[in-house]
């Protein structure tokens, strides 16, 4: 600590104790009364200079007394040029000073309003004056694009990629690294995650309508000021604060889905206004998005590590509808240039009312062999809030403080389904029907253990198994496109009985009850700040799962009658114009009818004589999957940074400092007891649960250094070097037994000796600016990374169940090197209405590789797509904007099964039983047209290509999960005042 | 040496009397899932014990449907499936009510046995009824030691009469990693279980009074399997073994043709033909267990199981090969189940459906007028009918498979 004191002495020292200079305060703003950040500031025949800060505000101090002329410029704005006269130890206040746009043709200003276009040229400013390798894209960027949730917006941006939840986007990645890399910060701060499946900190965005969002700052560089949990880079959401001026803004829109049938809705508004003294803003913005979606979806459960026998084959088809709200309540008060406090609130909700039709053939032997009907309801319910306090203090010409204390609140659970009044056994509702016939599948192949044909050697066990494609020796295994079962018994609709009925309840909330940060910034001279803080976080959290199932309660004969579909409410099944008609709908006419959705309802009070409920406890001999799927954590982090942020030779600009950080982790759960106990009115022998705990308590130690050299006004060359880490997941490094995955058959296990990766990051790259009509940029960047977190997977070694078990590992040394491209630019050369035209593009290619323990050579590294580019085509002019966009994300690999065995007692080398991530991509259009001068129409369909969601084992052919969702689209318009 | 033996018939009379105990006693232990040429492959000691002074045969025969469920209905009742009704793991269509656990018979003759039963696999305890124990046990699945345990601590009470105990963890591993003898984790399992069942006799060995009881041991298994599954025709999954022991028990083993099988899977498939029931009144069957055992508890009153025609058994005992007697005839009849009967309009109809043939059905009134038709019905084992709309009155319902004509009276009221 001294030595920050001597050092902290050295830099102020002279300035600060013999003042004989003035100083300048002031904002710069654009005509429409929007600030504008990073405008530059310069004294005219001196090094002096400055830019603005994100509100529009800037100072200027240590002037030599006397005349000085004040030079304003920003990118597609005019620049403006102020005299005055600078007394010793005085402060002169400038106030607002009024930019005003550049045009070249004045008639296209009037028609696009000038709201839009001053946004955009902020964007393109802040992301040539930041200190980080950034991309900042700006409400108006948001609005232009057929997105309604923010990571769709974000996977426009030079290196995003996203990745999707029933064709709308969930989850975002930077530069095709792993999901869990890149921090999504909502306000500067890391937000709570809560999910039906997702256990990490990835946060899911669906529940964030992209319409709250006023700026996206999307970093690939770290300085130490951000939180250093980020190897990817970090994402941060600034919600709409206050505005300037009176502002009411309506947008509304219908659409639908092609597959669906159904119709979708979209209404945002946005109010917001301005005390007459100024002092006073606020700005409330809402947005409700209602859309019917549906899904047709292939699984294949592979049961071996041993061979690629089939050991479930699922036809799903999917409908729901999705409620998406939103509002974001923002105010900050003024008291003087001094003092500004502020509050931002947020809330968004996301109801998915989701009802599934899956059609199973269970090839796995013994009781589990058999043709299954289950219809599924759940009501999701995703809940976010949240909110901040914020307090700016200048204290002094130097010194500035920033206070900030937030909290947040996310949660996911189920709704009433299949009870009312938030009963405690709702859940994921599953009613399930049994082909009651005896019989057998003939469509099996018998191999050896190992997947080779049987040929009766001595020692060999022979295992008749389903195989597809090339997998079947004897080659009459199914193409994946068309998988056919077949049986000894015809499959008729009065042979279904009812199974049984279960419901999979989830409870997971995490909250981050208190977030309070101070960052101190100290103005050595115009060009040299020294910045520190210190940010503390305590979050905590919880996950419940559990199971309640309904059988028929056999007591005597008559109950043991069975409950034939056929005597229930059922209808045809809807092929939807043609099940997995991108495979040529290999099904068609196949289908059993299902229960009706009224009969899905009413099904357990209707029989409710006949069932007999089974409550998941101890006491349950199914508990030993279960007693392991409730964890609690809390985590506390403490960190604290210094760094220097100095311009020199008028060129260049480092950003130079440490950030230390302090994590807390301490996590409970249960698994059973090793001694049995006994319950002799039940007459039940059970082995109790037992708590445990994990503990993981560590320090990251963190440098960063930024490096800008701004070759002229067009250019900058940029380098970077930082050390980040990545935390471990609470469900990572659970203690206990496993978290059960119950309908995907999964078992996923904690690791409490997981440690956290550290990377070291190098940056490099050159960005050229075409005023504010675009730029270009090129860049490579490399990770080094020690204990990457990795999935593993591997089948339960009793092939019958298809059980499949999963926990993180730690690899060894692994290393990410890529380039990357990303031109955005308006064909201003090209004369006439062809100046409206323009093309915004960026391609990632990464190389990757990973030390896999038990793994003999290295290979690409888990998660991390190898090439991921965004093209979209843009013609903005005359008031129209209309833009064709194609996304594209590399497949790539994302669990490792280690347990494969390729014959007795070796592993397999290859990656033939890892599971890999299809590719991604999307083409979208949109069009819009400007009629009135407050009106807007617009016309947008998503999905062009129908592209699928597809996971697949070693290759291709063997997709483990391929989903469909065709196009949708939205016709509406908006109204802005 | 005679006073001795008076003195302890009084004081075994006594036991009788005060805790509603007998002398006879019954063990029965089942190994779900072990193959036949597995087991005597394995190196079970204890079973070897049983063995070497008891009745035993590796030829033992599965003619029915080889899933646990209809199976160990089948060694518990003494019947077939389509007798007792369950031809999978849900239970559903069971007819224990008329072909009940063989404790439920024997306390029809003798009301105050005292039966349990402690088993690993949750619907053989939930899923049945009418079974006759006084105290279910469920253990944890696959976990051989806490049964093992459970069973010891339960066999001790004097008053015990029968007990029957499962170990599910040889089917587990058969599934896991394929039913072979060359599968060295299913050796390994029958192992395992074997030494399991020496701590269950070890306490029965210890029993007060077990010097002057007669327990019959009878320890089988449900079917065997190939590949990781069972519920096929192939001799691996029908062939099983049973074991003998007791003091009236003489050593000898068993062997036998196979009788064939009344599986409904589709015949040519798996190249069965039927049941050669001459061969099932010799050949030791799965349906044999529980008529055995049922015949030893209720020894002392005279009454021959296969003799109750009420009771219409399957299986015989073999007590009658231990004194020398004959075989009850087991001639398999064409069955049909009628439920619910009266009805109120719904009925289903259970049948044998051998050659998975279409089924037609004809609903005739007293009169002989056809009042309903059914035609073209799915081949199965079962077909849903519905009366509903015919006036109350008892109705003749003529089943047509293949070349076989059934018929059957059915009730309708309302």
């Amino acid at each position: 600590m001294k030595f920050f004191y001597t050092l902290l002495s050295l830099f102020i020292n002279t300035p600060f104790l013999f003042s004989q200079t003035g100083s300048v305060t002031g904002r710069i703003m654009s005509a429409n009364k929007e600030a504008l950040p990073d405008a530059k500031i310069i004294v005219s025949g001196t090094d002096i200079g400055t830019a603005s800060a994100i509100d529009g505000t800037f100072q200027l101090i240590n002037l030599p007394a006397g005349s000085i002329t004040i030079l304003i410029s920003y990118l597609g704005y005019k620049s403006d040029t102020l005299a005055k006269t600078i007394v010793a130890g005085e402060r002169i206040h400038l106030g607002d000073i009024v930019l005003t746009e550049k045009g070249t043709n004045l008639n296209e200003v009037v028609v696009t309003s000038n709201l839009k276009r001053g946004s955009e040229s902020k964007a393109i400013n802040l992301t040539r004056n930041s200190s980080r390798v950034v991309t900042v894209v700006s409400s108006e960027n948001i609005g232009k694009l057929p997105d309604k949730n923010a990571a769709e917006t974000v996977k426009r941006i030079a290196g995003a990629a996203v990745q999707n939840n029933k064709g709308e986007g969930a989850y975002i990645s930077l530069r095709g690294t792993p999901l869990d890399w890149t921090a999504t910060l909502i306000n500067g701060d890391r937000v709570p995650v809560a999910d039906e499946e997702n256990t990490s900190r990835i946060f899911e965005f669906e529940v964030l309508p992209s319409d709250l969002i006023d700026y996206i700052i999307v970093s690939r560089t770290v300085t130490p000021d951000i939180e250093g949990d980020n190897i990817g880079g970090s994402i941060n959401f600034l919600t709409k604060s206050s505005v300037e001026q009176k502002t009411f803004k309506v947008n509304v829109a219908a659409g639908a889905s092609v597959l669906a049938r159904k119709p979708s809705g979209n209404v945002t508004f946005l109010y917001g206004d301005r005390s007459k003294n100024n002092k006073f803003g606020f700005v409330l913005n809402g947005s409700w998005f209602g859309r019917y979606y549906a899904v047709h979806s292939q699984k294949l459960a592979f049961g071996s590590n041993f061979n690629h026998g089939l050991n479930r084959f699922e036809l799903k088809d999917y409908d729901g509808e999705r409620n998406t709200t939103g509002l974001n309540f923002a105010w900050e008060y003024k008291f003087n240039d001094h003092v500004k406090i502020g509050q931002k609130i947020l809330f968004g909700s996301m109801l998915d009312n989701k009802w599934q039709r899956k059609t199973m053939y269970v090839y796995d032997s013994g009781d589990g062999k058999g043709v299954k009907l289950q219809n599924i309801h759940g009501l999701l319910q995703r809940f976010l809030a949240g909110g901040e306090m914020y307090g700016e203090f200048k204290i002094g010409s130097r010194f500035k403080l920033d206070a900030r204390i937030s909290s947040y609140h996310n949660q996911f659970s189920y709704g009433n389904v299949p009870y009312k009044n938030r009963d405690p056994r709702n859940g994921y509702f599953t009613e399930e029907f049994g082909l009651r016939n005896v019989f057998v599948f003939t469509d099996l192949d018998t191999i050896d253990l190992y997947g080779g044909a049987y040929t009766g050697a001595p020692g060999q066990i022979a295992f008749p198994t389903k195989l597809i494609g090339n997998d079947s020796p004897s080659g009459r295994g199914d193409n994946y496109k068309n998988i056919q079962p077949k049986i000894t018994s015809t499959i008729n609709a009065d042979s279904f009985e009812f199974k049984r009925a279960f419901s999979e309840t989830n409870t997971t909330k995490e909250t981050d009850p208190i977030i309070a940060q101070l960052d101190g910034t100290f103005f050595i001279n115009n060009n040299v700040k020294l910045i520190g803080g210190v940010k503390f976080r305590y979050k905590m959290g919880e996950r419940s799962l559990s199971f309640h199932q309904w059988v028929l309660n056999i007591t005597n004969q008559q109950s043991a009658e069975p409950i034939y579909m056929h005597t229930l409410q059922t209808s045809a099944f809807d092929e939807r114009g043609g099940f997995l008609k991108e495979f040529g709908s290999p099904y068609k006419g196949t289908f059993m009818p299902f229960l009706t959705k009224d009969q899905q309802q009413s099904f357990l009070n209707q029989y409710s004589s006949r069932l007999r409920e089974i409550s998941m406890n101890e006491k349950n001999p199914e508990f030993n999957q279960w007693v392991g799927s409730s964890y609690k954590y809390r985590e506390m982090t403490t960190a604290g940074y210094l760094m220097v942020d100095a311009k020199f030779a008028k060129r260049f600009n480092v950003v130079a400092g440490i950030r230390l950080e302090h994590s807390n982790i301490h996590v409970t759960s249960d698994t059973l007891s090793t001694k049995y106990e006994i319950d002799t009115a039940l007459g039940v022998i059970y082995y109790p649960a037992i708590e445990q705990s994990t503990d993981i308590k560590y320090l990251a130690i963190l440098p960063a250094v930024n490096f800008n050299y701004s070759i002229n006004e067009k250019m900058n060359l940029r380098f970077a070097v930082s050390r980040t880490y990545h935390r471990q997941n609470f469900a990572e490094v659970k203690p206990g037994f496993a978290v059960i995955k119950y309908s995907e058959f999964e078992f996923v296990f904690g690791n409490p000796k997981l440690k956290p990766s550290y990377s070291y990051n190098f940056d490099l790259m050159y960005e050229y600016f075409w005023g504010n009509k675009g730029m270009f940029s090129i860049g490579t960047y490399g990770k080094y990374i020690t204990d990457h977190i990795f999935q593993t997977t591997q089948s339960d070694f009793d092939q019958r169940t298809g059980i499949v078990f999963k926990s993180a590992t730690n690899a060894g040394k692994s290393w990410v090197w890529g380039v990357e491209g990303n031109i955005q630019r308006k064909f201003d050369f090209i004369p006439s209405w062809g100046s409206g035209f323009g093309i915004s593009a960026n391609i990632t290619y990464s190389l990757s590789r990973m030390q896999v323990p038990g793994r003999y050579a290295s290979q690409a590294m888990a998660e991390q797509t190898p090439l991921l580019y965004n093209i979209s085509l843009f013609y903005e002019k005359y008031g129209i904007n209309t833009r064709l966009a194609l996304n594209y994300t590399g497949a790539y690999l994302k669990e490792l099964n280690l347990a494969s065995v390729k014959g007795t007692g070796l592993l397999h080398k290859d990656t033939d039983f890892d599971v890999f991530q299809g590719e991604m991509y999307s083409l979208d259009y949109q069009l819009s047209y400007d009629f009135k001068k407050h009106f807007t129409v617009y016309f947008e369909m998503n999905n062009l290509l129908d592209a699928p969601y597809v996971e697949f084992m070693g290759n291709k052919n063997r997709p483990v999960r391929t989903e469909y969702y065709r196009q949708r689209g939205q016709i509406g318009f908006k109204y802005e005042l | 040496m005679k006073k001795t033996f008076y003195i302890v018939m009084v004081f075994a009379l006594t036991v009788q009397m005060a805790f509603a105990s007998q002398n006879r006693k019954v063990l029965v232990i089942g190994i779900d899932g072990c193959r036949s040429d597995a087991l005597q492959q394995a190196n079970t000691p204890v079973l070897d014990g049983l063995i070497a002074s008891g009745l035993f045969t590796y030829d033992a025969w599965h003619c029915g449907i080889t899933v646990s469920g209809p199976s160990w209905s089948t060694i518990m009742t003494g019947t077939w499936w389509n007798k007792h009704g369950v031809t999978s793991n849900t239970y559903t269509g069971s007819n224990f009510n008329s072909y009940p656990y063989f404790p439920t018979r024997a306390k029809e003759l003798k009301p105050n046995l005292q039966c349990v039963q402690v088993v690993e696999w949750a619907p053989m305890s939930d899923n049945v009824y009418n079974d006759g124990w006084n105290k279910k046990l469920k253990t944890p699945d696959g976990d051989g030691a806490s049964t093992a345990a459970v069973a010891a601590t339960e066999i001790v009470d004097p008053n015990l009469d029968c007990m029957f105990v499962y170990f599910d963890a040889v089917d587990l591993t058969g599934h896991s990693s394929g039913f072979s003898p060359t599968n060295p984790s299913y050796i390994q399992a029958i192992e395992n279980v074997d030494s399991k069942i020496g701590i269950v006799l070890n306490a029965l060995y210890s029993r007060t009074n077990y010097a002057t009881e007669d327990w019959l041991i009878l320890i089988t298994t449900d079917h065997g399997g190939t590949g990781t599954g069972h519920g096929g025709n192939s001799l691996q999954e029908r062939q099983i073994w049973w074991i003998a022991n007791g003091a009236g028990v003489t050593h000898q083993q068993i062997t036998a043709a196979d009788p064939g099988t009344y599986n409904p899977l589709i015949i040519g498939i798996f190249n069965q033909s039927g049941v050669d029931t001459a061969l099932l009144k010799q050949s030791p069957v799965q349906s044999d267990i529980a008529v055995t055992a049922l015949h030893h508890l209720i020894y002392d009153t005279g009454v021959k199981p296969e003799e109750q025609a009420a009771w219409k058994l399957d299986g015989k005992s073999w007590l009658s090969t231990f004194s020398g007697t004959g075989i009850n005839d087991v001639s398999g009849e064409n069955a049909v189940t009628v439920f619910p009967n009266p009805t109120t309009g719904m009925v289903s109809l259970w049948f044998e459906n051998k050659n998975w043939n279409t089924v037609n059905v004809g609903v005739y009134d007293l009169l002989g007028r056809n009042v309903r038709t059914f035609e073209n019905l799915a081949a199965a084992n079962k077909v849903n009918i519905d009366l509903s709309g015919l006036s109350c009155g008892t109705y003749v319902a003529k089943i047509q498979i293949g070349t076989l004509t059934l018929t059957r009276k059915i009730d309708l009221q309302y």
